[in-house]
């Protein structure tokens, strides 16, 4: 029964995962630029969130208002991002790959100044502080919500809608489709900040379960890559379920076995790149 | 010195000029201890280990064209294989050296026998991922390595502060010799070929995914020694020694001292550690704010690093 609550705890814990390793996934396939300062964009949206409401619960709706505002500074925070990485457009992935680290480190060293080197997490809103069917956390089943309605609209964004199919043919073939009239520049702006603003989201809807701290911008990061190396790069099918397996090896994992709980997540990442070089739902290139 | 070094990274220079400058250089760096107080000379040692380790590191990423973003668990490995075999088996220092040299070799073996079968992004990932696998695993395995407080009671080397210096020294002039010797050497000359173009050296007959793992070996077992050396210091050896900040400031000693060199990322690694001290108490906390900018300002203004060739730049 124990476990069972672990494996539900995995659940909510890959849908926070996916909600961050999608942006990275879909950025990352649209301008072959690996967002190192994606940790940073969940770090900021966390902290934001901290420094508005505190620790103290607060009502659904201010919790509501308070994600929001997070999604705006993620579009903010990705417009900056895009200014910055243009001029190195020439010089080659590892110098974008570079300065989003760089990028990552001011912004989480800023916020760890701002706020403190402490730590912090955000309470549920009230009326999801309680809990569910006896004693699981209400909070975890509203992640799990809020992780598969983003995860639902994704996919009916890419796989349903104009636009969805616009990045799908900027991600296959970027010059025909500006040779056929379209801006893929405004396609990839586009991308870049809705994926930075789902990594802000993400920090908020992390904060109560995650605390906030030094070293977390790298944790959900790295968490997230590996999301990502397991699923295979700009594939959002990879993403989800790379997002489920890393949450259970994650929550499951540490329960079952905790001293090898670390290593665990090589294991697969090493099993997935041996059997699938390109990730489960990569495509060789 | 400064001078000398400088063209040291210039290719025209003859080979007979480098080494009569790098024995000059090594010469200077002797008589140290008679200039600098104890404290001075303490930070200096630790500058030259974290040096010797960029060094390590620019083998890699520069040489080698294996950008690797999580370096410092070479030098975590190092440190705690040099901390642990002082406290249960042996006060004698080489030996430590060569268990953590050893460590190190095994470590890259493992690590990079799944690492070099990934390219570009993966790589990165890979390695980045490892890193923080690494971190875990020393704060998880309590009972080895202490967990969060660090390897606590490293009994003392034994060692004078201006021994201790000679001895540093002598591991990062001898440390940095072999990476320069390989490199030019036929091991060096196939890694860069796999660099430069992988198909061609397969159709050659070479065993590429081997020589690349042979360029991870050699650097994790170089830095492995910088981080036997980072806990003979100290004594000490904690999970933050090998976080992903850690692997940055390495990061950005090579991308300052140049990553087609060797040479540039050793200052670079002297000066930053020095420069670090020198302004800590001024700085505190705000040091990383400060590492953060100038890795940003590395990235954008200098492709080639301070003391880097002027020459077009492979991707």
């Amino acid at each position: 029964m124990s476990l069972l609550v672990t494996a539900f705890d995995g659940i909510a814990f890959g849908c926070l995962l996916f909600v961050l390793a999608v942006g990275l996934t879909m950025i990352f396939g649209l301008l072959d630029v690996l967002n190192l300062a994606h940790g940073a964009l969940y770090m900021a949206g966390g902290y934001l969130a901290f420094l508005v409401i505190g620790e103290v619960p607060t009502s659904l709706a201010v919790f509501i208002g308070v994600a929001l505002l997070a999604v705006v500074a993620g579009l903010v925070l990705g417009g900056g991002l895009s200014v910055a990485i243009r001029p190195l457009t020439r010089r080659g992935h590892l110098d974008q790959a570079l300065l989003t680290m760089g990028l990552a480190i001011l912004l989480s060293e800023f916020l760890l100044q701002v706020a403190d080197r402490g730590f912090h997490s955000l309470a549920a809103p009230r009326g999801l502080d309680g809990s569910i069917a006896g004693s699981y956390p209400a909070y975890r089943v509203a992640v799990i919500v809020a992780g598969l309605a983003i995860a639902g609209a994704t996919f009916w964004i890419f796989e349903r809608t104009r636009a969805g199919a616009l990045v799908r043919a900027a991600v296959d073939d970027p010059e025909m489709l500006a040779a056929s009239g379209v801006n893929v520049r405004r396609i990839r702006l586009s991308v870049v900040l809705a994926g930075c603003a789902l990594a802000t989201l993400a920090g908020v809807l992390g904060g109560p379960l995650l605390n906030l701290r030094a070293g977390l911008d790298t944790e959900v990061l790295v968490l997230a890559l590996i999301v990502i190396v397991v699923g295979g790069l700009a594939s959002i099918r990879g993403a989800a379920l790379g997002a489920l397996l890393i949450g259970q090896v994650q929550t499951l994992g540490v329960a079952l076995v905790p001293e090898l709980a670390a290593y665990l997540l090589f294991a697969v990442m090493a099993a997935v790149l041996l059997w699938r070089p390109a990730g489960l739902f990569g495509r060789a290139t | 010195m400064r001078e000398s070094v400088m063209r040291g990274g210039d290719a025209r220079m003859s080979r007979l000029t480098r080494r009569l400058a790098f024995a000059a250089a090594l010469v200077l760096l002797a008589a140290m201890p008679y200039m600098l107080d104890a404290y001075r000379l303490d930070l200096l040692a630790g500058g030259l280990a974290y040096g010797l380790m960029a060094a390590s590191l620019a083998f890699l990423v520069g040489h080698g064209g294996l950008p690797s973003l999580g370096h410092a668990a070479f030098l975590g490995v190092g440190a705690y294989a040099a901390g642990l075999t002082a406290k249960h088996v042996t006060p004698n220092v080489a030996l430590q050296l060569l268990v953590a040299i050893a460590a190190g070799v095994l470590f890259a073996l493992l690590t990079g026998w799944f690492a070099v079968r990934t390219r570009g992004f993966f790589f990165l990932m890979f390695t980045l991922a490892i890193g923080e696998i690494a971190v875990q695993a020393a704060t998880r395995s309590t009972r080895v390595t202490g967990g969060d407080n660090g390897l606590a009671d490293i009994p003392p080397t034994g060692l004078d502060v201006v021994t201790f210096y000679w001895w540093a020294l002598a591991v990062v002039a001898v440390g940095f010799g072999v990476l320069v010797l390989l490199r030019d050497g036929p091991l060096g000359r196939s890694i860069a070929g796999a660099r430069e173009n992988e198909a061609r050296m397969a159709a050659l007959g070479y065993h590429v995914t081997g020589v690349r793992l042979a360029a991870v070996v050699i650097a994790g077992a170089v830095c492995a020694a910088g981080g036997a050396l980072v806990e003979q210091k100290d004594t000490f050896v904690a999970p933050t020694h090998l976080e992903i900040g850690v692997s940055v400031l390495l990061l950005i000693m090579v991308l300052l001292g140049g990553r087609q060199t060797l040479i540039g990322p050793l200052i670079a690694g002297v000066g930053l550690i020095v420069l670090r001290s020198v302004t800590s108490t001024a700085l505190g906390e705000l040091w990383l704010l400060v590492e953060g900018a100038l890795f940003v300002i590395c990235v954008y203004l200098l492709p080639n690093g301070l003391l880097g060739r002027r020459r077009a730049q492979a991707a």
